[in-house]
């Protein structure tokens, strides 16, 4: 566990792992940069100890490949969430929790139905990019939530890396998009200035270029991009330009 | 469905086609295909029909997407093929899933998959299946509605001893090539005087595990041999070239050098990396997309089982591979196809690189006609390791704990049949040597050991690779003695031999030695991480490999007599003449030359390729394979943080030149280094910290000539490290890789792959120009020669004179380089395709021309196409060249405009190309 230096009490986000995570460590990184505690924490551990998520203000599904994809994107653990963990889930969120998952955590997140309405059937899933290859770029993001109130400070615009093969949100039906616009749940676009079609600034040929969406409370987001590849400038791929945003600001500013 | 099977079909609603298949099943010469729909077919069996009717859309199929068919499949009316592993090989879905299900519903639960596709068009049927959809070695059409096949236990052999003391040396021969053995007579005679000896017959696992650990994989016996070259004898090549410079170099900072699984070097008083490059050919060769990412997993466990454990952080993949647009009748029956290949390979890196979480960051290209019978893979790996983890030492009574996946048949023979020339035949007598590996497993037993590490509860640790456990047991145990008790080894299914258990090469293992006190908490830890940790036997005092099943012995050997007894060979090695021709390209169209050097593969962007592994993951990349405002440009070197909290940055550069390699293998390795040190310098590496890494990939160890080029590249190895003060740490070699064509034995041309890693805190600048008037200089000297260019394997002449280096020169210029990084606008190192090529690429995505005028007494095709080395293309920050530079060779080329095109004034004729039409060619996509 690592634990922030300062002496006040810092929050504690758990990062949940299974066979195939692959992205636990540069998230609990971005969280203890911005004065996080983190539990790195397995299905098992969460279940034999109701501990954990008592004392936890968030919980992160990371990005990964959870029991290898093997039949398709997150389904294995969502699989064993849905059957194990979704009552203690939503009493968390009921709670206060939130929620944020992060490439194969929002492919999950997405099947379980916890996204874009916790509690009902599932109406967004992720589906091959139309590339129909694995799409590993920096991409252009435009932030358009309005539900998560911090966001506000994050720039309107920024660059995240995705890596991804299964990340082109796909709606049940075209009036679910007049509804998370209405509702204001959809976090983030791919484009520069505005949302684009086209590849590879839309890199998977994502319905209406949506790269993420939150609950209607803004408690449970999911995104495809990857916030926590970026910590440190180095990481910035244009390394003589000076920018101020890191994906890390965007981990914290959701917690907050 | 029979056998109680229930079986569930699932097709995307939308049954579109896989448009990546199509185009590949179109393009193999089998017929046109219209239309080719993938589904998946699962079958489960010990729960009852209910339960998984109501389970399935959460787990089976997401019913947002997919259609459900409950034992039937849609209405086609053309073909339908389904496609099924055989029994016995490796299937990483029904692992999965099986134990994940097993756990929740507390069932007998099994599982089982097969791939159904659904095609319509005019196409041989056959062929498709065999080109296409399935690879015979590892699977094959089933008929519908059968039931799934499964291994059932069959009872084992007894233990038969081999007789072998009464066979003259004709039949001791027959004998290794029967068992596949790959021991020659000399090694043969030597087992059958030690027998004769002890007077016994040897047991067949007691012969298998002295091939193994005798095998050119395992020894380097031919590398280390006594060489007969033109009228000189050298004892022991590798000792006196490569590990002689090593030796010489005596670096403070290298912590471990050809002793582990990989080299070590520290970074600070706390951490230090290590790195290893593979080579996985032959396994390639005949399972493209099995041998790469068995490739690449291999590596990973070889870093992971460096001294204590190291973390693997970011992987290497090379490959060279045949044109991939060669027409298919012209091969021969059991050649794999190179577009198979190619896609292959890629995809196998890629999905075992991404799914175990390893940022794929280094890599090249070659495509030759060389390597259509003899694909090449190269996979490498660097970890993280705390200095004092670097050494390992089991003792008498730490027991031998197997961690990781269960073992089967696969893989058998691997060590052994890397050594062996390819034929006809070899796609149905090696089965046995091709891996499926299961990345997901991996990540586990890496998550696994690393935690083992961080409590200090491992004594020793190896990978079991080549030779399964008998190489990994028989190293660790080599001072001391081991016991080992097979009937304690998990298996995937019963039916298997106990040798075969001794020697398998199944994926995704690791063995440890443990103190008995520490068991508990290591069995505690792996089942956190949901792999098994099993004791299979113990370290012992008596210096012998004794191994059991059940109460009887089938391995007893002292340690002495296999790890020491191995007769040195005798190599034969002449030096080849290549016969030089002289020629002069003049008045060539330029922007058409760069156009056709474009397009090769090898020049080529290789985005393609590049985008398709995830070289960010672990959040550690620093500088990505990409360079420029649009990211696409390609960059020299690559680095990663060595720690979240550290500024120190590994970097990697490498340098592969196989056009030299066919011409003269010193100059290949000598410039090699030199290459593989400039991309490092352009990556931001430090060249005074810089360490090597060998992999030599070569013809057949018979062939004089073939090992004449051996030891002109080991010498080209020596010097350049000595030069550039850049020690080797590790490397491997690769031998006969050739093809029994009838009569004739096709080889490949001598490849070596120099790795240079270093560590820096210095960030690179970029590859390409980024504005208006920049001022582009030339750095380094040009010297004459277009052999072993690019262009000339375009004009299809020569081979005409090579390059000189100027070693003195070439070290400076790359330290000078490093010494004022900071003044660099952008840097590019002049490579593939000479300094035309060089500055197109620096133009290309920006939008930007450039001015450019020669001022040269050669001839302007040479000045512009030429491979001469340790030469860069650079622009300076506000155009000042820092002082330090002003005693270099430099040339101040011209300068960058806004008019999109390269004009070139050379004795006052002035060419011009277009940037956005090479560009087009040079971002193409390929295959």
């Amino acid at each position: 566990m690592n634990s922030a230096t300062s002496g006040i009490k810092s929050k504690t986000v758990i990062v949940l792992r299974a066979p195939g995570t692959n992205c636990d460590f540069e998230t609990a990184e971005a969280l203890a940069s911005r004065g996080y505690s983190n539990y790195k924490l397995t299905l098992k551990e969460l279940l034999d100890s109701a501990y954990y998520l008592q004392e936890a203000q968030g919980l992160i599904l990371p990005g990964g490949f959870t029991y290898g994809d093997y039949l398709g994107s997150g389904v294995i653990l969502s699989f064993l969430i849905r059957f194990k963990l979704m009552d203690k889930l939503m009493d968390f969120i009921e709670a206060g929790g939130k929620i944020l998952g992060i490439c194969n955590g929002f492919q999950i997140l997405t099947r379980l139905g916890l996204l874009p309405f916790p509690g009902e059937e599932a109406c967004v899933s992720l589906e091959p990019n139309s590339s129909g290859k694995f799409e590993c770029r920096w991409t252009p993001l435009i932030n358009n939530s309005r539900l998560i109130e911090n966001f506000s400070k994050l720039p309107s615009q920024f660059y995240l890396p995705v890596a991804h093969m299964e990340g082109r949100i796909k709606l049940k039906h075209q009036q679910l998009h007049y509804q998370l616009k209405q509702n204001d749940q959809i976090a983030f676009y791919y484009g520069q200035n505005q949302p684009t079609h086209i590849y590879p600034d839309n890199p998977n040929g994502s319905d209406f270029a949506i790269a993420g969406i939150t609950d209607p409370q803004g408690k449970v987001l999911g995104m495809m991009p990857h916030p926590e590849r970026f910590i440190y400038s180095g990481q910035y791929p244009w390394k003589n330009k000076s920018v101020n945003f890191r994906g890390a600001d965007l981990i914290d500013q959701f917690f907050k | 469905m029979k056998d109680n099977w229930i079986e569930i079909a699932v097709f995307k609603k939308d049954m579109l086609s896989d448009e990546n298949l199509l185009k590949t099943a179109n393009l193999s010469g089998i017929g046109k295909l219209t239309k080719l729909i993938v589904g998946q077919i699962y079958y489960v069996r010990g729960v009852n029909r209910e339960e998984v009717k109501k389970l399935a859309p959460f787990i089976f199929y997401n019913p947002l997407v997919d259609h459900v068919f409950y034992d039937q499949i849609p209405q086609w009316q053309d073909q339908i093929i389904v496609i099924e592993y055989l029994p016995g090989v490796m299937n990483p879905v029904k692992q999965t899933v099986e134990k994940v299900l097993k756990e929740y519903l507390d069932g007998n639960i099994a599982i089982n998959t097969r791939k159904i596709f659904l095609i319509s068009g005019k196409f041989n049927r056959s062929l498709l299946v065999s080109r296409i959809l399935s690879n015979p070695l590892i699977e094959r059409e089933a008929a519908l509605n059968t039931p799934v096949i499964e291994l059932t236990n069959v009872p084992r052999n007894e233990i038969k001893p081999v007789p072998i003391t009464d066979l003259n040396s004709e039949e001791l021969k027959e004998l290794s090539v029967k068992m596949m053995l790959s021991l020659n007579v000399q090694e043969m005679n030597e087992i059958q005087r030690y027998f004769k000896e002890i007077k016994r017959e040897p047991n067949q696992a007691e012969l298998e595990t002295i091939a193994q650990t005798w095998s050119e994989h395992c020894v380097h016996k031919t590398f280390k041999g006594t060489f007969n070259y033109n009228s000189e004898t050298i004892t022991n090549l590798l000792k006196s070239t490569i590990v002689c410079a090593t030796e010489k170099i005596s670096r403070q900072d290298c912590l471990s050098v050809f002793k582990d699984n990989a080299g070590i070097v520290r970074i600070d008083d706390q951490l230090a990396y290590c790195v290893k490059v593979e080579t996985h050919n032959h396994p390639s060769a005949l399972e493209p997309y099995g041998g790469a990412g068995t490739g690449l997993g291999g590596v990973i466990r070889d870093i992971l089982g460096t001294g204590k454990g190291a973390k693997p952080v970011a992987g290497i993949d090379v490959f060279c591979t045949g044109n991939p647009h060669v027409d298919y009748e012209s091969l021969p029956s059991g050649v794999l196809h190179p577009r198979r290949i190619l896609t292959g390979v890629i995809e196998g890196v890629r999905d075992y690189g991404n799914r175990v979480g390893l940022p794929t960051v280094a890599g090249a290209l070659i495509v030759d006609s060389a390597y259509t019978f003899n694909p090449l893979v190269f996979a490498g790996c660097v970890g993280i390791i705390p200095v004092k983890d670097s050494y390992k030492q089991a003792a008498p009574g730490d027991k031998i704990v197997l961690i990781g996946g269960r073992t089967g048949r696969d893989g058998l023979h691997g060590a052994t049949f890397s050594s062996l020339s390819l034929d006809v035949d070899s796609e149905k007598t090696s089965s046995g040597a091709v891996q499926i590996g299961n990345p997901i497993e991996e990540k586990k037993v890496i998550d696994a050991v690393i935690k083992i590490r961080d409590k200090n509860l491992i004594q020793a640790i190896t990978d079991c690779g080549a030779g399964g456990l008998s190489s990994a047991v028989g190293e660790m145990g080599e001072k001391m003695g081991a016991t080992v008790h097979l009937e304690l080894v998990p298996l995937k299914y019963q039916a298997i031999q106990p040798w075969e258990i001794w020697l398998s090469e199944s994926q995704e293992r690791m063995v440890l030695a443990v103190k008995p006190e520490h068991l508990a908490e290591v069995e505690k830890i792996c089942s956190l991480e949901q792999t098994e940790a099993v004791v299979i036997g113990e370290f012992t005092d008596n210096k012998r490999l004794q191994v059991y099943y059940q109460d009887q012995e089938i391995v007893d050997l002292p340690m002495d007599f296999l790890h020491e007894a191995l007769p040195p060979k005798k190599v034969t090695a002449k030096s080849r003449e290549v016969e030089i021709k002289e020629y002069y390209p003049s008045n060539l169209n330029l922007e058409n030359s760069l156009v056709e050097l474009f397009s090769y593969l090898d020049i080529a962007s290789k985005q393609w390729i590049i985008r398709e592994y995830d070289h960010q993951v672990q959040g550690k990349t620093i500088q990505t394979p990409f360079s420029g405002e649009k990211q696409k440009a390609p960059a020299d070197g690559v680095s990663i943080k060595s720690d979240y909290q550290l500024d120190q940055n590994i970097v990697i550069g490498l340098g592969i030149n196989i056009n030299l390699g066919k011409l003269d293998s010193y100059k290949m390795a000598y410039f090699s280094v030199e290459e593989a040190l400039r991309n490092l310098v352009c990556g931001g590496g430090d060249p005074s910290k810089a360490v090597l890494l060998d992999n030599f990939s070569w013809g057949s160890v018979e062939d004089a000539y073939s090992m004449g080029d051996l030891v002109k590249a080991a010498r080209g190895c020596h010097d350049a490290a000595i030069n550039y003060q850049t020690p080797f740490i590790s490397g491997k070699d690769s031998f006969n890789n050739t093809y029994q064509d009838g009569e004739k034995l096709i080889s490949i041309p001598p490849t070596l792959l120099i790795t240079a890693v270093s560590t820096s805190c210095k960030l690179p600048p970029g590859t390409v120009f980024s504005e208006n008037s920049e001022d582009i200089w030339l750095i380094g000297p040009f010297k004459p020669g277009l052999g072993g260019s690019y262009l000339e394997k375009t004009l299809q002449q020569g081979p005409t004179f090579l390059p000189e280096i100027d070693p003195a020169l070439s070290k400076l210029i790359i330290r000078r380089i490093y010494d004022n990084l900071e003044s660099f606008r952008c840097l590019h190192d002049i490579s593939d395709g000479g300094l035309l090529v060089c500055l197109a690429e620096m133009l290309m995505t920006t939008g930007l021309g450039a001015e450019v005028v020669i001022d040269s007494p050669y001839d302007l095709e040479q000045f512009l196409f030429s491979e001469s080395p340790s030469r860069f293309v650079c622009s300076f920050i506000n155009n000042k060249v820092p002082s330090a530079l002003i005693d270099l060779p430099l040339i101040r080329l011209g300068r960058t405009d806004d008019s999109g095109l390269i004009k070139i004034t050379h004795h006052h004729k002035t060419c011009k190309i277009e940037v956005s039409k090479v560009e087009q060619c040079y971002f193409r996509d390929k295959i």
